[in-house]
């Protein structure tokens, strides 16, 4: 427990939830936070007032649209083309090895869990790892219900249509839409209808195999197997 | 993709779904270039910097948590912490005057649902009781809250000593926060 007492953080609160405490203060705060749920709790009241006061700020137009610089700026920079080569010839190596039908069993050998927060984020990611432990793109999905999976890749995975294909912790897997992959790159968003929160998240080539997977960790209590409208978007 | 929930599009935002990041920027950027220009006065800068906030809320799309407001509120505090850092380059006199932000003074009537340009009726108690909120203590709230002035700041904004300036923000923040509680029981 921290020296502050809870009186005085208390008295503190407003300005700690405004931002006005400077910097010395405010780590004392913070300090007796982090043992205290009951300042915590008055902390998140007056945050919130905080936050309202944003709300009241009226609207305005820009003057250009901002989406085409915010896409610009999500485009990854260009990769050096000794790296594709590099890359590409690692890939041919590996799948000479491993041979069509070992090729699976080169798969998720890594799970970062993609998390922010050890208290049930509203989000969460992982990698899509490929063959060769290749992060070949990314995972999102929601805790809401139903939850949104959002699948990218921008890497190694030839051009095409994959299934995306999503498993809960039951072990049900079901095919939830389709990726198209153009110049290296691909996106699909959508729900997927008869699971629950999904664990595992794979791309299925047109021949069945399954190129690159990622693994989603759920806390303990996010076990709702509720059933879930679907719908989908390329 | 326009009947997607924010949090929904946040998902296939933080993706890189090109659909998903075109709605979604057009879903909040008018709200986002308001509070910009409202800390700025700047229009060009402000479109700078909401344009930095979605890219910002891209790269941290996993930090969102409905539990402390709606995807929107996330937006507009990344937006204003945006701002406010811009601006710690210029002299705090070179800030706006609380008195000069028309939208914190009591609405005369009844707005006009084809006018008004604030989002929601999730404000309208703090619209509410704010009127009840004594000037000097409201101009205190906005300094800190919206414009992030520290209290010591405030202080030399308004020529008053810390501890004045302390409680002006601590009194209109307890009512605002009572005005809160009881609109939240009412619901």
């Amino acid at each position: 427990m921290s020296a502050t007492s809870c009186d005085t953080v208390r008295e503190s609160a407003p300005d700690f939830a405004l931002g006005a405490l400077t910097g010395r203060e405010r780590a004392e705060v913070v300090a007796h936070l982090d043992d205290c749920p009951a300042c915590q709790a008055l902390v998140g009241e007056y945050a919130s007032v905080a936050d309202s006061l944003l709300e009241l700020i009226p609207e305005a137009e820009p003057t250009a649209e901002l989406a085409p610089p915010v896409l610009a700026a999500m485009r990854p920079s260009p990769r050096p083309r000794w790296r594709h080569r590099l890359v590409a010839l690692a890939a041919a190596a590996i799948i000479a090895i491993t041979g069509a039908t070992g090729l699976t069993v080169a798969l998720v050998t890594r799970d970062d869990g993609g998390t922010s927060s050890s208290a049930a984020p509203p989000l969460r990611s992982a990698p899509m790892v490929g063959s060769g432990d290749l992060t070949v793109g990314r995972v999102v999905t929601t805790s809401n219900r139903p939850p949104t999976l959002a699948v990218s890749v921008d890497y190694w995975l030839p051009d095409g249509s994959y299934q995306v294909a999503a498993s809960d912790r039951a072990g049900e897997a079901a095919p939830v839409g389709t990726l198209d992959v153009t110049d290296g790159r691909g996106t699909w968003t959508g729900r997927a209808a008869q699971l629950g929160h999904p664990v595992a998240v794979e791309l299925v080539d047109q021949s069945g195999h399954v190129v690159c997977r990622g693994r989603l960790a759920w806390p303990p209590d996010a076990r709702s197997q509720s059933p879930m409208g679907q719908s989908g978007s390329a | 993709m326009w009947r997607a929930t924010d949090e929904t599009l946040l998902a296939g935002f933080a993706v890189g779904d090109a659909g998903a990041a075109e709605t979604f920027v057009a879903r909040f950027q008018r709200r986002v270039y308001g509070v910009a220009l409202t800390i700025t006065r700047d229009a060009r800068l402000a479109e700078d910097l909401a344009q930095e906030a979605f890219v910002r809320a891209w790269r941290h799309a996993e930090t969102f948590d409905p539990r402390r407001g709606g995807v929107g509120t996330w937006l507009t505090v990344i937006t204003r912490n945006l701002a406010i850092d811009a601006m710690r380059t210029q002299p705090r006199s070179e800030f706006v005057d609380p008195d000069e932000l028309e939208w914190l003074l009591p609405p005369a009537s009844e707005p006009d649902p084809a006018e008004t340009t604030v989002r929601s009726n999730d404000a309208d108690w703090l619209r509410r009781a704010l009127v009840d909120v004594p000037d000097e203590q409201r101009r205190a709230v906005v300094l800190a809250g919206v414009l992030g002035f520290t209290a010591q700041e405030v202080a030399e904004r308004e020529r008053i000593p810390i501890g004045t300036a302390k409680s002006r923000i601590r009194l209109a923040m307890s009512k605002l926060r009572r005005a809160r509680a009881e609109t939240e029981a009412t619901r």
